[in-house]
């Protein structure tokens, strides 16, 4: 064990009281990278170019500048001066650079008889994931303060940690001072909300950095936002096997973003990190692989089940879960993460096998400390009794009412076990999704022997639980709320600043009856330990499931997400309530609908008034018009968005897309929702004619309910367009509209998504983006000589698209280095991976909508689609590949010359030839790795060398010019045929390349 | 969209509203709008490095640049090295070694090793020809330029030391 754990020997014991900080105080101003986020527990920062010094020097108040490689702080009079004088500094930054793309190793924390074999036999299994928000529920409002004072060489430093480990190495290297010139003194003010350690050693270090170039006395407050963690969650993915009421096997993996334990000042400055993590957890991890049982992994997990295996991913010591190494951690956060899933997974088991959740719990557990308190907690609860009495409430006639109950085993301060349990009673409307923890019985036990020296500024329990299960229902932020550091704190406004709990939403103001059960129920208030509310989130969450059957499996359970999700649950219910009987008669009558040639035109109505549709409405319909890319098809090159006149061409002549825009004669203005979702599912319009499914109908079936009503609420709303696109004329007998009635009947089925119960909800996310509204196999599924997309095992195999190819997304992509699903998501979100290759042609507006849906959509559809390719090699076969195809490439080109040659020389290889040549602006794509240049048609490449790609999704990625201009068809056929055989020297020379130069040149792009 | 529409672009640490189509190559707003005639039209593809700028720091062909894909990032010309009197260390390099014979390519060549001693402040000579490679000279004063920037990153060097206290 590495000595940087203990305090250090020469490091005074302070505490508050000792030592307050100075009342005077400087404030400081510390630019955030843009983009900052971290990744691998590294963050990603921007390098910082260059800014104005001199201009921030002199702003009114300043008194010192700091810029030191990346990191750039003002130190000011007030914090208001520090935030106009970081302004005046006028910061450039480089573009952020993006994430590694290698995938995360993963790390066993703890290991007991065989899982994996276990799951293969098991005939019951579930497989979760739950998300934990880092920074806890209010990101943006929570703050977290830390004051540094330089004085006489040495350096004091208050903030709130009573742990302040590997800090005080780190703030020395960082003032390139000796340790013993440092002091940590323990303080926390009382504005605070913030998960302290997540943000206090990051608040410490940049004041220390400030208060040495001052010579002064620095306060810095920040909040996640600025440390680049306020979007960052922990993900826990359980899969367990039970058969009923007796657990098999449970195997759990912890991923998403790890709290950084390096402060953000370190890696800013480019200072080296003195203190490495890494060997402390080695040894923590090889206590548990050795096999010793299952004594460390309590802290893990407290129950006893047959076959455990428990991973993190990453090789870090912040990774660990419950281990807080040097007590800066994580360990709270990660803590609450892993109960939260851990409990909510135990519900969602007790749920499927029909058994009582509070005695599954007891059945698989050893621990008879901790038997005891949940017995003790259900009883107090009532929990054995029947169902909470009915209480008259205001609320109206839709309020449901459930329980849920949670427990919690973990590690505290000083190796102390605690033991703690909660029942949380909750009242949800039903209607609007309002949520109120009516109840909370809280039973905690710890061997923790005095209140922590935190204990004197700690609320009291009761008034801790209230507020834990305020903040649980409390809403995320809206797009609207404005980040804590748009308010510059000031001494006048930090006066009338009420208690963090007046903060909370009004309507919520109905604090929890808060009853104590447990060892400690008999002293008159608890000394608060955060362990004991780690139970919280989960009671809670399990209490709503109890109330309404909605499983919500990422905190905050605010009324927004469990309207959505009591809204999904009842269109659920009612398709299912149907019966086969009656739900053979609706597919009849669709049947029968769909095969008359012509349909009734619908009446026309007035468009909606401005203003009828929520904000939450339009917003949800521009993510699904995104997810659809209704704007990619209905703009026409240079024209105004959704106006339509967009030439498709299809094999059957050319196809022109229409005007959506509400106008209500050239548009869609006068279409009642009625006529709307008939076009979209069953691809008739308004007016009865049938619309050719160039226009992807037979895809937008599948679309729900709701999201297709907030589509229509989105186009109704936007600005009306008046543009009459050109008619589509196509040749005999495909002009014959009402034939495709007959095209409809063989080929198109009217049904709504059906999320596959044996699959995950992240594919199921993914198959409905994929599937429905993103249309993908559209153009990635071949089509029969009637124009129909081949499904089965054609589906996604790979098709065309606008004088493109469309490769296979399936097992038989030509790729020379697999996608993997990381790969895939890297692709879809910045249109770029660097083993594949650019987003082009079609595909390059795809991911442009792509951009404006959130990642874990986008993360969903690529989960979706790599479960149709092969298994991933591992990483380091997939590097081997990379490698192998360079190699490969750079032998081809040692034995080819000529003009082609010299053509590829003098226009490609200055941007692709990445070994060679100056870094520069955009990215240097590999052509050994491009999947187009190991296809079986030169389409691509031909179209890419025609057309350039003028506009990537992402900007950073450069621009490539077209050659069309340039180029002659001879040239642009000589230098496809060159590319092919220096950079796919494995495969076949393409045929037919000079025809294919010929014909793609006439035909007319997609943009210009 | 290609139609023209008002464009805020960053050239040399200056703030330029622009209209212009988002499409059109950085170099002619550059040359044509804002007069900045250091970065050279050579042969409008890319490929002879003569209209060279940095782009947040790293070389960029401002010929076959859209100027769109510019928005938000700094831009810094020739123009915004030095000036005759002040002439930033590669220029003043350049000067010393007389690395020039009619020109043309010098824009280019001055800022990818502007860019290059960014990256690498003490580039070997390997480096630098490799560097230097994709930026076409016609009168062959390869050997001149080389010694510059060599010279330059000397430069450099010593301004950098001498700045320290």
């Amino acid at each position: 064990m590495n000595d940087t754990q203990a305090p250090h020997p020469a490091a005074p014991a302070t505490w508050p009281g000792d030592q307050p900080p100075p009342a005077h105080s400087l404030a400081a101003h510390v630019l955030r990278p843009p983009g900052l986020r971290w990744s691998g527990g590294r963050p990603l920062v921007a390098r910082l170019l260059g800014a104005d010094t001199q201009a921030a020097a002199a702003a009114p108040g300043a008194r010192t500048v700091v810029v030191r490689q990346d990191f750039a702080g003002v130190v000011a009079d007030s914090a208001e001066q520090a935030a106009q004088a970081a302004k005046a500094l006028c910061a450039r930054w480089a573009p952020p650079p993006a994430p590694d793309p290698a995938p995360v190793p993963r790390r066993t924390l703890a290991r007991h008889g065989n899982a994996a074999a276990a799951f293969e036999q098991a005939q019951t299994r579930q497989s979760r994931r739950y998300r934990w928000p880092l920074a806890g529920m209010q990101p943006d409002s929570a703050t977290c303060t830390a004051i540094a004072d330089w004085r006489d060489g040495t350096l004091r430093v208050w903030l709130p940690s009573t742990r302040p480990g590997a800090l005080r190495a780190e703030l020395a290297a960082l003032l390139d001072i000796d340790e013993r010139q440092v002091t940590l003194l323990c303080w926390q003010s009382a504005h605070d909300g913030a998960d302290t350690a997540l943000l206090a050693h990051h608040a410490a270090a940049d004041a220390a950095l400030l208060a040495q170039a001052a010579q002064a006395c620095v306060r810095r407050t920040l909040s996640a936002a600025d440390a680049g963690l306020a979007d960052a969650t922990l993900d826990w993915r359980i899969d367990s096997a039970h058969s009923g009421a007796a657990l098999h096997a449970y195997a759990a993996t912890l991923g998403g973003t790890r709290a950084p334990a390096v402060p953000l000042a370190l890696w800013l400055t480019r200072t080296a990190a003195p203190v490495a993590d890494v060997a402390e957890f080695d040894e923590f991890a090889e206590t548990i692989d050795s096999g010793n049982a299952c004594a460390p992994s309590t802290a893990l997990l407290p129950y006893r089940i047959p076959h455990i295996e428990i991973h993190a991913a990453g090789t870090d010591a912040s990774a660990a879960g419950t281990r807080s190494a040097d007590g800066r951690g994580d360990s709270l956060a990660n803590a609450r993460a892993r109960v939260f899933a851990q409990e909510s997974h135990f519900d969602e088991i007790a749920v499927g096998a029909r058994v009582d959740p509070v005695s599954l719990r007891l059945d698989h557990l050893d621990d008879a400390r901790g038997a005891a308190l949940i017995r003790e907690v259900a009883q107090r609860a009532g929990w054995s009794s029947e169902p909470p009495p009915v209480r008259a409430t205001g609320g109206g006639g839709n309020v449901r009412r459930g329980r849920g109950f949670a427990y919690a085993h973990a590690v505290e301060d000083e190796a102390a076990p605690s033991w703690s349990a909660w029942v949380a009673e909750v009242e949800i409307d039903g209607t609007t999704g309002e949520l109120a923890v009516t109840r909370v019985t809280v039973g905690h036990d710890s061997e923790a022997a005095a209140p922590g020296p935190t204990s004197a500024t700690s609320p009291p329990m009761e008034q801790l639980a209230a507020q834990t299960a305020q903040q649980l229902t409390a809403p995320p932020p809206a797009f609207d709320t404005w980040a804590a550091s748009g308010a510059p704190w000031t001494p006048a406004a930090s006066a009338l600043q009420a208690p963090a709990t007046a903060a909370l939403p009004a309507t919520r103001t109905r604090a929890p009856d808060i009853r104590m059960a447990g060892a400690l129920a008999s002293r008159p208030t608890l000394a608060a330990g955060a362990a004991a509310t780690l139970p919280a989130a989960a009671a809670v969450a399990n209490a709503i499931f109890d109330a309404t059957g909605v499983r919500l499996r990422e905190p905050p359970f605010s009324a927004d997400r469990l309207r959505l999700a009591l809204a999904a649950q009842a269109a659920g219910k009612a398709r299912r309530r149907r019966g086969w009987l009656a739900a053979g008669a609706a597919a009849a009558a669709s049947l029968c609908a769909t095969v008359l040639p012509w349909r009734a035109p619908l009446a026309p109505v007035a468009p909606p008034e401005p203003g009828f549709y929520s904000a939450a409405t339009l917003e949800r319909g521009r993510l699904v018009a995104a997810a659809g890319d209704c704007a990619v098809c209905h703009t026409a090159p240079g024209g105004p968005k959704n106006a339509g006149g967009l030439a498709l061409e299809t094999p059957f002549g050319t196809v022109y897309s229409t005007n959506i825009t509400p106008d209500a004669e050239t548009g869609i203005g006068t279409w009642s929702f009625a006529a709307f979702e008939r076009a979209m599912r069953e691809g008739v319009h308004r007016d009865g004619h049938r619309l050719y499914p160039a226009f992807p109908y037979t895809a937008f079936a599948k679309i729900s309910d709701a999201d297709l009503q907030a589509l229509y609420a989105y186009l109704m709303s936007a600005e009306p367009v008046r543009a009459t696109a050109p008619r589509t004329e196509l040749a005999f007998p495909f002009q014959l509209r009402p034939l495709l009635a007959g095209w409809n009947l063989l080929f198109h089925r009217n049904a709504p998504f059906r999320p596959d119960a044996a699959r995950s909800p992240l594919w199921n996310r993914g198959a409905y983006l994929a599937e429905g509204l993103g249309h993908c196999s559209a153009c990635h599924s071949p089509r029969n000589a009637l124009g129909a997309e081949k499904g089965g095992r054609h589906y996604l195999s790979g098709g065309s698209a606008e004088g493109w190819e469309a490769p296979a997304l399936t097992a038989l992509s030509r790729a020379p280095v697999p996608w993997t699903e990381e790969a895939l998501f890297t692709y879809l979100r910045g249109g770029y991976a660097a083993h594949h290759g650019a987003a082009a042609g079609p595909m390059a507006p795809v991911v442009e909508e792509l951009t404006q849906l959130p990642a874990s959509d986008v993360q969903a559809i690529a989960h979706y689609i790599a479960s149709f390719a092969a298994p991933p090699p591992a990483p380091e076969r997939i590097d081997a590949l990379a490698a192998q195809a360079e190699r490969r490439s750079a032998q081809a080109a040692a034995s080819l010359s000529g003009p082609a040659a010299r053509l590829y020389q003098s226009a490609c290889a200055v941007c692709h030839q990445s070994g060679q040549g100056m870094r520069q602006f955009g990215v240097k794509p590999s052509l050994a790795l491009n999947t187009n240049l190991h296809a079986d048609r030169p389409d691509n490449v031909i179209q890419v060398l025609l057309q350039g790609m003028p506009a990537p999704p992402d900007s950073a990625l450069g621009a490539m010019p077209s050659y069309a201009d340039s180029l002659d068809d001879g040239q642009v056929a000589d230098l496809a045929r060159y590319l092919r055989a220096r950079f796919a020297p494995d495969k076949p020379a393409w045929q037919d390349v000079d025809a294919t130069v010929a014909r793609l040149r006439a035909a007319p792009a997609h943009r210009p | 969209m290609n139609t023209p529409r008002p464009l805020t672009l960053d050239v040399n640490h200056a703030e330029h509203t622009l209209c212009v189509a988002p499409d059109t190559p950085l170099l002619y707003i550059l040359r044509n709008d804002l007069a900045c005639n250091g970065p050279k039209y050579g042969c409008g593809l890319g490929q002879c490095g003569a209209c060279t700028v940095l782009v947040d720091g790293l070389a960029a062909r401002a010929c076959v640049l859209p100027v769109k894909a510019v928005l938000g990032r700094a831009v810094t010309t020739l123009e915004g090295l030095g000036t005759p009197q002040r002439p930033d260390p590669v220029q003043q390099a350049f000067i010393d070694e007389q690395a020039a014979q009619c020109g043309y390519c010098l824009n280019g060549m001055i800022m990818t090793a502007k860019a290059l001693l960014a990256d690498n402040p003490a580039p070997s000579e390997d480096e630098i020809r490799e560097a230097l490679r994709f930026n076409l000279c016609r009168c062959g004063t390869h050997v001149e330029i080389v010694r510059a920037v060599q010279r330059a990153a000397l430069l450099q060097r010593r301004n950098e030391a001498g700045a320290q206290p």
